[in-house]
Formats: structure tokens, C-alpha cells, sequence
């Protein structure tokens, strides 16, 4: 399957995954090239963190629970430093209550795929 | 490994399938056995011969059930068939197989397929867990706990995905989500099948 179909704006757009279970990774990475997005997939936060400093990304997405620096952790901080790149949360977890007043989308593990690519952009 | 035929979906990864702890075995439209899995053999070889010859390649999944299941089971399957969701429920003495207790779960495979799943049942593992011991059996050396966001089971490691009863509703803590080979190919497979259902409704441009 190829990304013939998908938008063409959405074509090429770099987004990055975080997530420490190696096969929703690769769940993700397969569906998303689907929809045209070009995607790197880290392990961890402090890796992806590295990477989105060192090279241009459209969007994160990011687990919250993982080893080192969480996942909303890392969005904020890539929020303040670029506020170009949008950031997901998907967590198999309810937001914690100091999360509230965030314009950060979480989207609820499993996740509705088309809830995500509307959230990505 | 059995080779998964050609008509299968391709968003199931039956190298990782081989691999889980619980029997897992693939039917085509008419319902034959056409793929099973390292764990199904090792299921049968644990029980009698004539097992494998029942629920073996090429055998009916339903004509090997006792015959009072039969009825009910093909109706599962042709519900799971038709809405494409996954349909489960624990079982007793579906056949005289060495663990009487079993956790069914049917899930949809490519147009007409199904995957049908065979794990210890969920009932036994929640008596076998109430030991606070048993909690280190399900973290990982970081000290997480790895639970399917599909079907709720947790992962424990050699032994595949675990029903913990008292995690499926509350989780303990830190428990990250993932996904167990069964519940990854079927989200691959919705998510391609609502874009179809998707560009269909769209019609040709």
C-alpha cells in the first residue's frame, strides 16, 4: 500500500513518534507513511528531543509513560522551543489534572487513527 | 512456520503471531484452518493425537467443536465476519483439550478470514495473580508493566500476554501501553479499512 490517495499538503511532512513498545512504533510508522507522512520513529523522549533540535519536524507524537523524560514533558519542551512543530499526546492514561488548560491534544490509547491524523495536520 | 497463504491479510504479522504464547490459528471464508501458529502445535502435541487431526491444516474449526457449540460458534463467526469487530468470551470444554479453560477471541481477517485465539482463561489467571509476588513477574528490568491498549492483557516476559483480571479495568502503576501482535494487526487492518470505506464513499474522481 502506498500513500496515493492522501492529501497532497499532507505529503512529505516530517513527524516524529515516540514510543517505548517497539510494535506500536511500527504500527505507527506503516499507517502514517500510508497517509504521506515521511516519519522517524525514537524509543525515548531524550533521543527524539536531540533529533527534533537538530533537524526540522512538522509534528511530534508522543506516548506518555516512558522510561527518563516523559511524554508531556517533552511536548512542552518542544512546544517552547518549537512552537512550529505540533505535538500529540497518545497515552493509554487520562491526562493528569495539571495537564487541563494545555493546547496540546491526548488522545486516548488505542487511538482513532483518523482523530490522530486530524490532530497531526 | 507455516507459510500464511497468499489471500491472507498482509496487515498481520504472522512472524510475531508464531511467537505468542497463545494458540492462534487462521481460518479462510469457509472456515477451514488454514495457518496456525507455533503454540497451537505445541497445544496439540500436549494433548491427544487425534487433536491435531481435528483442529490440524485444512480441518473445519467448527465441525472439531463438541456439538453443542457448534450452532453458537459459527454464529460468532458470522457476526465477526459481518461488522468486522472482534468477538470473545471464555469457554469450558469447547473440546476435551488438556486446559479446559480457555479465553476465546475471534478477530477479522482481510475480506472473509478470522484469527481465532485460544489463551488460558482470564478467570484462572486472576486467582493465579492475587499474590503481590506475582506483580515482578510483569515488570520489565525499568520496572514497567507493558499492557496491550487493544485487548487489555499485560505482557509477561517468555510467556506472551497475561489476562490480569484486576489490571484489565485498573492498571497498576506505571504500566505503559503497547500492542500485542494480535490487536496490532487488527488496528492495521480497521484503519485500512475505514480509509477504503473512506475514499469509497468519496467515489472515483
Amino acid at each position: 500500500m502506498t500513500a496515493r490517495g492522501a492529501p497532497p499538503d499532507r505529503l512529505g511532512r516530517r513527524v516524529a513518534v515516540v514510543d517505548d513498545d517497539p510494535r506500536t512504533l511500527r504500527t505507527m510508522q506503516l499507517l502514517l507513511r500510508e497517509e504521506g507522512y515521511s516519519v522517524e520513529v525514537f524509543s525515548d523522549a531524550t533521543t527524539a528531543l536531540e533529533a527534533l533540535r537538530a533537524e526540522h519536524f512538522d509534528a511530534l507524537v508522543t506516548d506518555h509513560v516512558l522510561p527518563g523524560l516523559q511524554g508531556l514533558a517533552l511536548a512542552r519542551i518542544v512546544r517552547r522551543e518549537m512552537p512550529h512543530v505540533r505535538c500529540v499526546i497518545v497515552s493509554g492514561h487520562d491526562p493528569p489534572k495539571s495537564f487541563a488548560d494545555e493546547e496540546i491534544p491526548w488522545l486516548i490509547k488505542p487511538v482513532s487513527f483518523d482523530a490522530l491524523v486530524a490532530a497531526i495536520g | 512456520m507455516f507459510a500464511p497463504p497468499t489471500f491472507l491479510s498482509e496487515s498481520f504479522d504472522f512472524a510475531a503471531l508464531d511467537r505468542e504464547a497463545a494458540g492462534i490459528v487462521a481460518l479462510d471464508a469457509e472456515g477451514r484452518i488454514v495457518w496456525l501458529n507455533a503454540a497451537w502445535q505445541r497445544f496439540a502435541s500436549a494433548n491427544d493425537d487425534a487433536w491435531i487431526a481435528r483442529f490440524g491444516p485444512g480441518c473445519r474449526y467448527v465441525d472439531a467443536v463438541e456439538p453443542r457449540f457448534r450452532a453458537p460458534l459459527e454464529a460468532a463467526f458470522e457476526r465477526v465476519r459481518r461488522t468486522a469487530l472482534p468477538f470473545e468470551e471464555d469457554e469450558n470444554g469447547a473440546a476435551p483439550m488438556l486446559f479446559p479453560a480457555q479465553h476465546l477471541r475471534v478477530l477479522p481477517v482481510g475480506s472473509e478470514g478470522l484469527l481465532v485465539e485460544l489463551s488460558e482463561a482470564r478467570t484462572t489467571l486472576a486467582r493465579a495473580t492475587q499474590d503481590p509476588a506475582s506483580d515482578a513477574l510483569y515488570r520489565s528490568p525499568e520496572g514497567f508493566v507493558l499492557q496491550c491498549s487493544g485487548c487489555r492483557r499485560v505482557h509477561c516476559a517468555g510467556e506472551g500476554w497475561h489476562w490480569v483480571e484486576p489490571w484489565v479495568s485498573a492498571p497498576p502503576p506505571s504500566t505503559t501501553h503497547g500492542l500485542c501482535a494480535a490487536c496490532a494487526g487488527y488496528f492495521v487492518e480497521q484503519t485500512r479499512r475505514a480509509r477504503r470505506q473512506t475514499r469509497d464513499d468519496r467515489g472515483p474522481r
